[in-house]
């Protein structure tokens, strides 16, 4: 990798961080981004559900910034409202996944034996199936909807973070230091949440930070095959769909999101390729999951 | 070797039998009566019990699923809601189709990604090796509703080389196919140039060198081989997901294929059909998984 400076050649997680030209470009990107998400939405005047005819694929520069949808409606308010709702939507999966995966790999790597075979092996049927797959049957079972989406995309989560967990617990239950607490009388619960759960946080950041890339794909994936509930709530995915129809007028209303979606996933790779390298030294390999 | 085939076979028969439980299940956890969801909204209590009876929900579960997996090995996969066709019909030639686009966008990426990971590793620290890097790392960032998208702008609608959307022709399969088979060129390439890497460092490819053999009968007959191994399995692996990713690529060029029918077949909740597709691509994706273990093991007989 390029250093992007001798000066900031220090020992630590964070200088060798920003030492990886390529992990703080994607840092910084994916900041400016969320810094949109979050912000954004109080700065910008425009109501991104405002239909107004009269401005109807007005183009980038004439009505605003980015122009005007097939409605009218200000494409600068839908992308930057959209930020928020595709970042959110892919944060919540994540955090689903995490929700459930943590204990699930938690409990099955410490206690092994029969437990252990049955969740591994419901979690491998789960993962025998393309994960978009699985999300779509989830939509069709609960019903489309942001809400259903975010908790499908998470239960596809559920098993890449369980079998990571689980192998890091079942490294760490044979540690001394976890003998020594077992011998000392405490607790199950005590052993994994206070001294098992802190050794697994390293593959669990790198993960997490990679799966998020894949979250956000994957719930504007929904959101562009129309699953995603609501089609007026700005949402990126929905927004390329949309565009799609319009791509020989305006076809900046497809490419704008579709940008906007490239830009956020290629970030978080990045950041997380660097945190993996500087965590992970041994394992340099980039882990993001199939970007469909 | 007959033990390791029996292993991967029984398990790859485990894992199909989950599918088949969660494919079955998954209909019976949709909130409400699934009869009146089968029947529609306008259906009168008369309808919704015959509905009740005809598809067996009022027998017990483990019964239920019986039924259900006597009548899928019998190619049995009831009938469409929407159409009232038997499924098998219906899904059976999009089901190809989508075969078909995997496949060309397997052989896409090969035939593009496998030069690519060679000319990276030989020139490695070059300009091909740079764009590489750089091209493998957009190829994993770029979703495929994105590549394709843009794709069809720039080939279909701006310069009008291939056709915007449609099926049925060589012609039409060339953009869903490159779109699908972005990322695993991506991957492709990354993971040979780290293979070749690898070998190009070991002793008895010194020796060859030293024979004074061409670098490239050392490249081809030498260290290509065993960088190839780890290429093969990720190239079926990848044909197994491309099958689930093919929904995008046939959203976006309206390719007629099972992904795109599956997604009308959700959003009108016509659920025979939505079990039916689930089952089809995720027993091809075991099956293809399956496949892997097995060409894993014949071209390096180390594994077990």
């Amino acid at each position: 990798m390029k250093r992007c400076s001798d000066r900031l050649r220090r020992p630590g997680l964070w200088s060798t961080l920003v030492r990886d030209c390529s992990g703080l470009v994607g840092l910084l990107l994916f900041a400016a981004i969320v810094a949109v998400a979050v912000i954004g939405p109080w700065t910008v005047r425009s109501d991104p559900l405002r239909v107004n005819l009269e401005r109807a694929f007005a183009p980038p520069g004439t009505s605003g910034l980015f122009g005007a949808d097939h409605l009218g409606r200000d494409l600068t308010a839908r992308l930057i409202w959209g930020a928020r709702t595709s970042l959110l939507s892919g944060a919540g999966a994540l955090a689903i996944g995490l929700a459930a995966g943590v204990p699930i790999g938690l409990v099955a790597g410490y206690r092994r034996g029969a437990v252990d075979e049955v969740v591994m092996g419901l979690l491998e049927v789960l993962m025998a199936f393309p994960g978009i797959l699985l999300a779509i049957l989830a939509v069709a079972v609960l019903g489309a909807g942001r809400t259903t989406v975010v908790v499908a995309v998470g239960l596809v989560s559920v098993p890449l973070v369980a079998r990571v967990v689980r192998g890091t617990t079942l490294a760490l239950r044979e540690a001394e230091y976890v003998l020594a607490a077992r011998a000392l009388g405490v607790g199950e619960r005590r052993i994994l949440w206070r001294h098992i759960l802190p050794g697994c946080l390293s593959p669990l950041i790198v993960l997490s930070v990679l799966r998020l890339a894949t979250t956000i794909v994957t719930v504007s994936g929904l959101g562009f095959l129309g699953l995603g509930g609501d089609p007026a709530v700005p949402e990126w995915g929905a927004m390329l769909s949309e565009g799609l129809a319009y791509l020989r007028r305006a076809p900046h209303l497809a490419l704008l999101p579709g940008a906007a979606i490239l830009l956020t996933v290629l970030s978080v790779n990045l950041f997380g390729d660097a945190l993996n390298d500087a965590l992970n030294p041994r394992l340099r390999s980039r882990t993001g999951g199939p970007p469909w | 070797m007959w033990t390791f085939l029996l292993i991967r076979t029984a398990r790859a028969a485990v894992v199909l039998l989950g599918l088949s439980i969660v494919v079955f299940m998954s209909v019976r956890l949709i909130p409400g009566d699934p009869a009146l969801v089968f029947a529609g909204d306008y259906a009168t209590p008369a309808v919704v019990a015959q509905v009740r009876e005809r598809f067996g929900l009022d027998r017990p579960w483990v019964v239920q699923y019986a039924v259900f997996v006597r009548r899928a090995l019998a190619g049995d996969l009831g009938a469409s809601v929407r159409t009232g066709q038997p499924v098998l019909t219906e899904i059976a030639p999009r089901y190809a189709r989508t075969v078909v686009l995997a496949a060309a966008a397997t052989l896409i990426s090969v035939l593009v990604g496998l030069p690519l990971g060679v000319l990276a590793a030989v020139r490695r620290g070059g300009w091909v090796d740079r764009a590489s890097i750089a091209l493998a790392l957009l190829g994993v960032s770029a979703p495929t509703f994105v590549v394709a998208v843009l794709l069809q702008y720039v080939l279909a609608v701006r310069l009008g080389w291939l056709p915007v959307t449609g099926g049925g022709s060589l012609r039409h399969l060339v953009l869903p196919a490159v779109s699908l088979g972005v990322f695993p060129i991506a991957a492709i390439a990354r993971l040979v140039r780290a293979g070749l890497l690898e070998v190009l460092g070991e002793d008895y490819i010194r020796t060859a060198r030293a024979k004074g053999l061409p670098e490239a009968v050392v490249l081809v007959r030498h260290a290509l081989r065993p960088a190839l191994i780890p290429t093969a399995t990720v190239v079926a692996v990848q044909f197994g997901t491309m099958l689930g990713a093919a929904v995008f690529a046939e959203a976006v060029f309206a390719w007629p294929g099972l992904g795109r029918y599956l997604v009308q077949a959700v959003s009108a909740r016509d659920y025979p059909v939505v079990q039916a597709a689930v089952l089809a691509v995720g027993a091809t994706y075991i099956l293809a998984n399956l496949a892997v273990d097995l060409l894993y093991r014949w071209l390096d007989p180390r594994i077990v």
